[in-house]
């Protein structure tokens, strides 16, 4: 069965509905928080950088919510924040059973 | 001296990997890309260093994309250069650090499969006047026996339609190539860098700047007559190599008469003559290749058949009208007399359409043989024209 689109995250996904969380942001603050919070081991190329905040803001994950001089501002939606959320259980869910996994080793 | 050189593009906007493998090559030898139209790519000179290019295709608009894009290329040490054809942006840098503009291949599948369809639809549109300029040529170079071309208009029908199918071909490979490559992306592999394309960089050059100038050939090539003629009239009918119709005793009106001879290229000949006088009397003759003669003689024959059921089911028609309004019809009904053979290796047709109730009453002989055929058609008499067909067999046979 083919996977739903989002119904899980890549890493660079993941980290940028992280970003949205704190607050509405343009792209260069988004791409600059998430080389600090990855502590720079996540690096978004500013072409998938742009092509995911499109597709994000198609399927209403993000929605733009106005400009800064030349940069456009995005923020999280309630269907990026549910994303947001299942995505993250679903690594603790991993952490956990990796963790179980260990113990039974 | 000159900071800008110019040179031809040698790949297409949907060949990515060539063409970023091209400017930094180029960049190597000290030159430097700033634009690019439909035939050329514009280089400025410089000190020769090591680059990155690489094409950006998504949210490009009219040649551009986002200033905030751009903002973003700059802070990660990319930087905007120019446009390529009009499809894509080329961005560059010298900082080996700098981190690829693309790190989620994935994400260009889809605006690469909308290059992909430009393609796509470049083939079809090659495809489309390919067959209609194959039509335009093939079609009358095989329908009738006294088509005739010079040999200026065979060479340069040829050779548009060599074009035009290596046109298409080249926009198939390139449409082929965007297939392969996003289904590459689609596994999660980047597009190739460093790799070198000189074969189709020597294809490229010779084919890209074509475009234009083939199409413009096929619009000359459709409006050219089809059948540029190339006769020679002939005065003295005595001199074919068939009978006049003052052999089986018929006068003519010279004035009245018209008779020619053409050939092409390929040594086929063709003749035809037009006597009127006690008669209308007229004969095709060609001889040239056998399936050509068998071709044109079977289209002539399947088309002589049709007008006379469609004349005479026009005739009937029209009688059975004037005795449905109460008017007198003469008893006497149109004939027909329709025969075809095989004998001793001709083919021979015959046909008569007696409508004279109408005042038309015309005979046609079609005799085939190897690779020569005639026609014979005769209108006005009550000779029986069947009587001929030895005759005209063995003309076909002995004629050399």
């Amino acid at each position: 069965m083919a996977r739903k689109k989002f119904s899980t995250l890549t890493e660079p996904m993941f980290y940028l509905l992280m970003s949205l969380r704190s607050g509405k942001k343009c792209g260069i603050d988004i791409s600059d928080y998430i080389v600090r919070r990855s502590s720079q081991r996540v690096k978004l190329g500013p072409g998938t950088l742009y092509a995911l905040l499109s597709e994000f803001e198609q399927e209403g994950l993000i929605k733009y919510v106005g400009v800064e001089g030349k940069r456009k501002l995005y923020e999280l939606t309630p269907i990026g924040e549910k994303a947001y959320g299942d995505e993250l259980i679903r690594l603790r869910q991993c952490l956990d059973d990796a963790k179980e996994a260990e113990k039974d080793e | 001296m000159s900071k800008t050189v110019r040179r031809i593009r040698p790949y297409g906007s949907g060949d990515i990997p060539a063409v970023q493998s091209w400017l930094e090559e180029m960049a190597g030898k000290g030159l430097f890309f700033k634009e690019s139209g439909m035939l050329f790519a514009k280089f400025e000179k410089g000190e020769p260093r090591k680059m990155r290019y690489r094409l950006d295709f998504c949210d490009v608009v009219a040649c551009d994309i986002p200033d905030e894009k751009k903002e973003l290329y700059e802070q990660c040490g990319w930087q905007v250069v120019g446009d390529y054809n009009s499809d894509l942006v080329v961005v560059c840098t010298d900082d080996p650090d700098a981190p690829e503009i693309y790190t989620d291949p994935e994400l260009l599948v889809k605006p690469l499969k909308n290059i992909m369809y430009k393609y796509m639809a470049c083939t079809l549109a090659f495809a489309v006047i390919f067959f209609i300029a194959f039509e335009h040529f093939g079609g009358t170079m095989l329908t009738f026996i006294t088509a005739r071309y010079t040999l200026a208009y065979y060479v340069f029908a040829c050779l548009v339609l060599l074009l035009l199918a290596v046109e298409m071909l080249f926009n198939a490979v390139c449409c082929c190539r965007l297939v392969l490559m996003t289904k590459r992306l689609k596994k999660g592999k980047n597009i190739p860098t460093g790799e070198r394309y000189g074969f189709r960089r020597a294809v490229g050059k010779v084919l890209i700047p074509l475009t234009v100038p083939v199409i413009i050939a096929w619009v000359v090539f459709m409006l050219s007559p089809a059948d540029l003629i190339e006769d020679r009239h002939i005065n003295d009918p005595s001199t074919l190599p068939f009978p006049t119709c003052e052999d089986f005793g018929w006068s003519y009106n010279s004035e009245l008469m018209f008779a020619y001879e053409s050939r092409d290229i390929f040594g086929s000949k063709s003749y035809t003559l037009g006597q009127h006088g006690d008669v209308f009397f007229r004969t095709d003759y060609y001889e040239g290749f056998s399936a050509i003669a068998k071709r044109a003689s079977e289209e002539r024959i399947e088309q002589l058949k049709i007008y006379d059921e469609q004349g005479y089911n026009s005739v009937m028609q029209g009688r059975a009208e004037a005795e449905s309004q109460g008017y007198e019809v003469p008893e006497e009904i149109p004939t027909r007399i329709i025969y075809e053979y095989d004998i001793d290796g001709a083919h021979v047709f015959y046909l008569c359409s007696d409508h004279r109730i109408v005042g038309f009453h015309r005979q046609y002989i079609i005799v085939r043989y190897e690779n020569k055929y005639i026609e014979v058609s005769c209108e006005s008499t009550d000779m029986y024209l069947g009587n001929l067909i030895p005759q005209y067999i063995d003309l076909l046979k002995s004629a050399k």
